[in-house]
């Protein structure tokens, strides 16, 4: 099998073009930074450079594949324009699939995120609850509008489906993508963290080798039009911190802070972000998720394409040890 | 007490946030919205989150027929409305030579047609509660006037209106009215993406439409007469009172041109 895959030198996608490497099938990996190719040594992988607004590079490394893995997006919560983000998501999703229509694909798989579903109320969500809050953020819009428009083909018979991570974390490239490890790592260095008083609230926890083995069930598995949720466990902010300061240091401290500074903060970082385009630490948007519960039901995956899913505590486990050893300095 | 709230316009934007809100607060739902814009998956959605009662019609309102259905409807189910969120309404900015007639009878069928048959309609079922609340969504824009915003600006203003006078006549009654006056708020991805290419003021002025809902629903039990939601909002409202009328008058052109250009840069992206 032949894979073309967008986004190979990100977080997730450098991790699934190893995996398929490994397991011996042929990667065609579409990557921006010429830097990144070192992170994709390996003689089943072939690297072409391009992103997702170059039509050319696209199809030039899509020729001659089976299935296309579409992970290329811009991840993250801010950015200096905003259209950016539109134009990689959305604009980028439309050419991936355009030339995978010419190259008559057999199967394509667009890579979204939970955060397109949005938050839930007591109840985990699922692929068929509707978006019942606002939008938060410019991604997931953009991640949204992705969606409808790889449904939008296959409602003419483009034979594309979408998973859906949660909050990914784990063994993986250095990436603002994870905030779970970028958690780890701060308590690491500076042996405590501060979270919100409220932190019983849930968020669902994806382990990113389970969200690349969902991704390639879900090309072999998975049904035309359907959705997937790849997550974890579902886990307080709590529990979380918790399981982070016992894998870490056990003496670490975790100090638990009111949500208004925090909300004080974020808007002046907003501020200085809108004014002098200086990126922000923390934006409005995600103090707004820390008092959201955001928990997600993964059993459709394990059901119908035999997702697996690995215990909480022994994930924490196996990336605090990649962590401590990869920050050695 | 237990109030059962009746919302228009409640499959999206403010109005789906006013029936999570509601709901939250274990209020009894009745929704209306338009034909398929998942008004039932909304419902199903609140049903097996919340222990509350839940029923719906889908409905264009824009037709009096369908104002005469709603009424008899809840007449019919002995539904004890004590609390109406009139929110349904279509808005816009159109430059008014440009635009077809429809666009703005169907704001004028909407905001206030149905408006006023729906409110007429239920007075007696919110009049024979043991107490009653009407919240009325009117805009920021009803106190002041600018360009673009004419049809819309001024259905706005008949809500504002409507609102404190009816509130006189029901003085002696256990019925109260209120009326919300919200700046911009994030109801969709249109809002969201306007917003950005806004300046300072109107950008951070911008609401998120849970936090409006929870707070208008709050302070309208609390039997306020006018909300207006946002502390910049407020700022900017109390501030612009000491200002003369020629600078007030300027300063609504220049945000209103703005929004509206606004508009359509975001539509050629």
């Amino acid at each position: 099998m032949k894979s073309f895959l967008t986004g190979a030198s990100g977080y997730l996608g450098q991790r699934l073009a190893m995996k398929l490497a490994e397991n011996g099938e042929t990667v065609h990996a579409l990557i921006r930074n010429p830097d990144a190719v070192k992170t994709l040594a390996h003689p089943n992988i072939k690297v072409f450079f391009g992103d997702v607004l170059d039509k050319e590079a696209i199809a030039k490394g899509m020729e001659g594949c089976d299935t296309v893995f579409h992970v290329a997006a811009l991840a993250r919560v801010w950015s200096k324009d905003s259209d950016d983000f539109y134009r990689v998501n959305v604009d980028g999703t439309v050419n991936v699939i355009g030339a995978a229509k010419e190259l008559g694909i057999s199967k394509f798989i667009l890579t979204s995120s939970t955060g397109t579903i949005g938050p839930s109320l007591k109840l985990p969500n699922n692929e068929e609850t509707p978006r019942w809050s606002s939008f938060n953020n410019d991604y997931e819009i953009s991640k949204s509008l992705a969606e409808k428009e790889l449904l939008k083909s296959v409602a003419n018979g483009f034979p594309g489906l979408i998973v859906m991570p949660s909050r990914i974390f784990g063994p993986g490239i250095a990436s603002p993508s994870s905030g779970v490890n970028r958690i780890i790592i701060g308590f690491m260095k500076k042996g405590f963290a501060v979270i919100p008083k409220q932190s019983e609230v849930i968020g669902n926890y994806g382990f990113i080798e389970d969200i690349v083995m969902g991704h390639i069930l879900a090309r072999d598995k998975g049904v035309i039009g359907e959705k997937y949720i790849l997550g974890g466990e579902n886990k307080t902010l709590g529990e979380l911190f918790e399981a982070i300061k016992n894998g870490v240091n056990k003496n670490g401290w975790i100090l638990k802070i009111p949500l208004w500074p925090l909300s004080y903060f974020s808007q002046f970082s907003k501020f200085l972000a809108e004014r002098f385009g200086l990126e922000p630490k923390i934006t409005p948007d995600l103090v707004k998720r820390l008092t959201q519960n955001s928990a997600f039901d993964c059993s459709k995956a394990v059901s119908q394409l035999g997702y697996q899913i690995t215990p909480f505590e022994e994930a924490i486990e196996i990336t605090i040890r990649f962590l401590t050893q990869s920050e050695k300095p | 007490m237990k109030h059962f709230v009746l919302i228009t316009g409640a499959s999206e934007g403010l109005g789906k946030s006013f029936a999570i809100e509601a709901a939250k607060k274990g209020m009894d739902l009745f929704l209306v919205s338009l034909p398929s814009t998942g008004l039932p998956g909304l419902c199903g959605l609140i049903r097996s989150n919340f222990d509350v009662l839940v029923d719906f019609l889908e409905l264009d309102l824009c037709s009096e027929q369908s104002c005469i259905q709603l009424i008899a409807y809840v007449k019919s189910n002995n539904y004890p409305i004590s609390f109406l969120i009139n929110n349904a309404g279509v808005g816009g900015n159109y430059r008014f030579s440009d635009e077809n007639f429809s666009t703005f009878d169907k704001m004028i069928q909407l905001n206030i047609k149905a408006f006023i048959m729906i409110t007429h309609g239920l007075l007696d079922v919110l009049q024979s509660q043991e107490s009653a609340f009407i919240l009325n969504v009117s805009s920021m824009i009803a106190y002041y006037e600018g360009p673009f915003k004419q049809v819309y600006g001024a259905t706005k203003s008949f809500i504002y209106y409507f609102s404190n006078s009816l509130r006189q006549e029901l003085k002696n009654t256990h019925v109260h009215i209120c009326v919300l006056t919200p700046a911009g708020i994030k109801t969709n991805i249109n809002q969201f993406r306007i917003c950005h290419y806004l300046g300072m003021f109107s950008k951070l002025s911008y609401l998120e439409p849970e936090y409006v809902a929870g707070m208008a629903i709050e302070k309208c039990l609390q039997k306020e007469n006018k909300i207006i939601p946002g502390k910049l909002s407020r700022l900017i409202f109390l501030f612009s009172a000491l200002l003369p009328h020629f600078i007030k008058e300027k300063l609504m052109q220049n945000t209103n041109t703005e929004i509206f250009n606004a508009q359509n840069s975001f539509k050629r992206i």
